[in-house]
């Protein structure tokens, strides 16, 4: 135990992953290769949320393929704890286990029997004893908040947002250090969305997981990350805290993306002449901020 | 008449186990009776597994109702012969834009509908050019899908739909997928089409916010409507829409939570134009 508290203390002076200078090109049918990613450059800390948004094809999902070691870069690298990743000796295997990628529509990738063996099949197939890989899978779906009698059914008669659990559980049994999810919430309804958020957000806060995740919804960001890396045209455009970044509504729409709706009435409100911080993004704050000044100056 | 007519339809499916055993039937539509006028903008909410896509593939005659009758502009789906011109009626947009493009370059993909009804070559060209000049995507004719964006990827499934001439529209989550500025152009692509073309949609979606410029809203809930109306009278009910797994568009959520606090604000506020206004009518005007 004492063994692992000065193992983690160690590893908070590294980033646990880091992205140098990051290029990478693929080739078409025409000679010249084409580039996705420009120079990317960035230091993630152990224990971040992070949002990385961007319009589709503007290198977000190309990076975090090369973060798991699934591409490889042109030129620049990734390095996990410190280590560089493209090594030509590095344990990659182990990498997708430490930094664990959830596509998107995960459940596309469901196919074993039941839930139970398909959570199995990772820690197995990385070589842990089945009695082990058991227990993992037990815990780990427990996590993610299936029912009980969800173990044993077949992935194919679960509902959507179950589905999605039962891949991400999957992941998960690996014991990634770094999980990256790839709009987990897309086809799910409200209330899905925010269980899953919820569930995410609990394995940052209880088991200090760093989460990088890539969403299309400005409102879920921007209450869940504490900070957002914006990517556009294969470049990292911002990275920065959901404050600022909120800010450059501008660069932010010039981008494909928009702010979340609350931001923007708290800026108009602002504007009309309400004497109000435009540095918000969820709807409970401006509530109590709106709240706060129509008291002060005895409107209610 | 009604473009869109669903008479007391219920969908049921036999569920099997892994050994192709019955285990039991599942009624995913029940009993869903409504009706679209031609050139409304329908939108359809409801919690993952209400049962609203089920009920959109019975408008494509894709679905078949155990019990009831679907007529699409007055044909009954039940008549084999009249699938055709059916599906023809009321073209069907999905969540992933890659599951819809065959086509090599975009042109292909638009003609290919026509080019299976056998439309004419010269008409086929003309029908191309206007569709994808309807959805805003005419320099990119000879493009190839795969380089698009998400958005633009689902504007040329429309266009492929349009080429056919529909007179309704079902979008089955067509932004699920794509990101703020893909959403909005496929939303203005929509909203274009029923004001100029006048094509019926019915808009399928899990964003409250795509919702609120609808003509009018059913709610799903375990394969029944259990709520219609104007967008503003459905979102005025939020903690109903809350129970059905459903949240409202910020706005309204805003102005919902400002109430609670006692703050007098109207009911039924959707945008944050209207919000904006409402609060500021509460200032005092001189300083």
């Amino acid at each position: 135990m004492q063994k692992d508290n000065d193992l983690n203390e160690m590893n908070n002076d590294v980033p646990i992953l880091e992205a140098k200078h990051l290029v990478y090109e693929y080739r078409t049918a025409s000679a010249k290769p084409v580039r996705a990613v420009y120079d990317v450059s960035f230091s993630v800390w152990p224990g971040e949320f992070i949002g990385l948004i961007g319009h589709t094809g503007s290198g977000k999902s190309t990076l975090l393929q090369l973060l798991n070691a699934l591409e490889t870069p042109a030129s620049g690298t990734v390095y996990f704890k410190g280590q560089d990743i493209f090594e030509k000796r590095y344990d990659r295997k182990m990498l997708r286990g430490k930094v664990g990628l959830v596509f998107q529509y995960p459940e596309h990738q469901l196919f074993a029997e039941t839930v139970f063996a398909d959570v199995c099949f990772g820690p197995l197939n990385m070589g842990v004893d089945r009695k082990q890989a058991e227990l993992t899978a037990y815990d780990t779906i427990k996590k993610v908040g299936l029912e009980d009698e969800c173990f044993y059914k077949s992935p194919f008669d679960l509902s959507g947002g179950q589905k999605r659990r039962a891949a991400i559980a999957g992941v998960l049994a690996m014991k990634p250090e770094v999980l990256i999810l790839d709009e987990p919430t897309a086809g799910l309804d409200p209330k899905g969305r925010d269980e899953l958020l919820d569930m995410i957000a609990s394995l940052r806060d209880k088991e200090n997981m760093t989460i990088i995740l890539v969403s299309h919804s400005m409102e879920d960001v921007a209450r869940y990350a504490d900070r957002i890396m914006v990517m556009n045209e294969g470049r990292l455009i911002l990275d920065d805290t959901v404050s600022t970044v909120f800010k450059r509504s501008q660069e932010i729409k010039t981008a494909g993306l928009s702010v979340p709706e609350v931001s923007e009435i708290v800026a108009e409100l602002s504007a009309a002449g309400l004497p109000i911080r435009n540095d918000i993004f969820t709807v409970d704050e401006a509530a109590e901020e709106i709240l706060r000044v129509l008291k002060e100056y005895r409107v209610i | 008449m009604s473009i869109v007519d669903l008479k007391n339809v219920t969908f049921e499916y036999i569920r099997r186990d892994n050994e192709g055993n019955v285990d039991g039937i599942t009624t995913a539509v029940d009993g869903v009776s409504l009706k679209v006028a031609p050139g409304e903008f329908i939108a359809v909410l409801g919690a993952n597994g209400s049962g609203k896509s089920t009920l959109a593939k019975h408008i494509n005659a894709l679905l078949f109702p155990t019990e009831g009758a679907v007529y699409v502009d007055g044909m009954n789906t039940a008549d084999e012969d009249k699938l055709l011109e059916i599906r023809s009626a009321a073209g069907m947009i999905f969540q992933n834009p890659d599951d819809q493009i065959i086509g090599q370059i975009v042109e292909e993909d638009v003609a290919f509908g026509p080019e299976n009804l056998g439309v004419p070559t010269d008409e086929i060209r003309e029908r191309v050019s206007d569709s994808l000049n309807a959805v805003g995507m005419s320099e990119y004719g000879l493009r190839s899908p795969d380089r698009l964006s998400g958005g633009q990827k689902q504007r040329v499934s429309i266009a492929s739909v349009i080429a056919m001439k529909p007179k309704c529209i079902i979008m089955d989550e067509p932004t699920a997928m794509i990101d703020p500025g893909g959403r909005r152009e496929i939303l203005e692509t929509a909203h274009r089409l029923n004001k100029d073309e006048k094509i019926t949609v019915i808009l399928i979606t899990h964003y409250m916010e795509e919702v609120v410029d609808a003509d009018r809203v059913f709610v799903m809930d375990k394969g029944k409507v259990a709520m219609s109306g104007t967008p503003a009278e459905i979102f005025s009910r939020v903690s109903e829409l809350q129970e059905l797994r459903l949240t409202v568009p910020q706005a309204t959520e805003l102005a919902y939570k400002l109430k609670m606090a006692g703050v007098p604000i109207r009911d039924g506020i959707l945008t944050g134009d209207e919000l904006v206004n409402a609060i500021m009518k509460l200032w005092p005007v001189a300083k």
